[in-house]
C-alpha cells in the first residue's frame, strides 16, 4: 500500500481524472473531497463489506428450501 | 444447455436465458453467469458455474410500491440500455432457517437489462434502504391480496 502525507487542503491524483483533496483535519476524523468522473462507482468500505456478507449470509440458504411452502 | 444444481437437478436451459453479469455478485465477483428460476413473489437466481450457488430473489417493486433510486448513466451503459422499459430490477432475500426472519436487500438491487440479458448489483446512494429489510409480513400480505385477486 502506497501512504502518503497530506496537510489541509492538499490532494492527491490517480490516474489523471480523480483527484482526492483532505477537505478537513478533525479530532481522529478527516474529511475527503473526491473529484472523479461519474462512472467510477465509490463507495465507503463498509458498505460494501456489509453487502459482500449480507450476500454470503444470502448464498447459505438451506437446500431443502421450498419456496411454495412460506407463508403456507 | 445443461446446468448442473444441487437444488434442481440437471436444468435445460436455452443459452439465450443465461444472464451475464458485468461483474458477479458483492462476494461472488466471479460467478457472472446466472439463470432465474421464476417461482411466483420469490424466485431462484441460480448460478450456472456453481451448482450449490443460488439465490432466493424477489421484485422488490412488488412488495414496495414506492420504493425507488436512480440509476445513474455509466451504469446504464455498462448494461447497454437502450430502453428503459427493458429494465428489471431483483432484490436479494435472505431465508435464514427461521422463515419469518427473511429478510429483503433493498440497498444493493441487482438491475437486469432482459434485453440483452445482462446484470449487475449496484449500491444504491440513497441511505433511507437497507441491506436486511424484513419482509416476511409483507410477503403474506401481497400473497393474500393476489389470491384474493384470483378468487374475485
Amino acid at each position: 500500500m502506497l501512504v502518503l502525507t497530506r496537510k489541509q487542503n492538499q490532494s492527491i491524483v490517480i490516474n489523471n481524472d480523480i483527484v482526492l483533496k483532505i477537505v478537513e483535519l478533525g479530532d481522529g476524523s478527516v474529511k475527503i473531497g473526491i473529484d472523479a468522473p461519474k462512472n467510477i462507482p465509490i463507495h465507503r468500505l463498509e458498505v460494501y463489506e456489509e453487502i459482500q456478507k449480507e450476500n454470503q449470509r444470502a448464498a447459505e440458504v438451506s437446500k431443502e428450501l421450498n419456496l411454495g411452502e412460506i407463508g403456507k | 444447455m445443461k446446468i448442473n444444481t444441487v437444488r434442481f437437478g440437471e436444468l435445460e436451459m436455452e443459452e439465450q436465458k443465461v444472464i451475464n453479469f458485468v461483474s458477479g455478485p458483492m462476494g461472488f465477483e466471479n460467478m457472472t453467469k446466472w439463470v432465474l428460476i421464476d417461482n411466483g413473489l420469490l424466485g431462484w437466481l441460480q448460478s450456472v458455474e456453481d451448482p450449490e450457488l443460488a439465490f432466493v430473489v424477489a421484485n422488490p417493486f412488488e412488495f414496495y410500491g414506492d420504493y425507488e433510486f436512480e440509476i445513474n448513466e455509466s451504469e446504464m451503459k455498462n448494461l447497454a440500455v437502450i430502453n428503459n422499459a427493458d429494465v428489471t430490477v431483483l432484490s436479494i432475500v435472505s431465508v435464514p432457517p427461521k422463515v419469518e426472519n427473511m429478510t429483503i436487500n433493498l440497498l444493493a438491487p441487482i438491475v437486469i437489462n432482459y434485453k440483452e440479458q445482462k446484470a449487475k448489483q449496484v449500491i444504491l446512494s440513497n441511505n433511507k434502504y437497507s441491506v436486511r429489510h424484513y419482509v416476511y409480513s409483507d410477503l403474506l400480505k401481497c400473497s393474500q391480496n393476489k389470491k384474493e385477486v384470483v378468487n374475485a
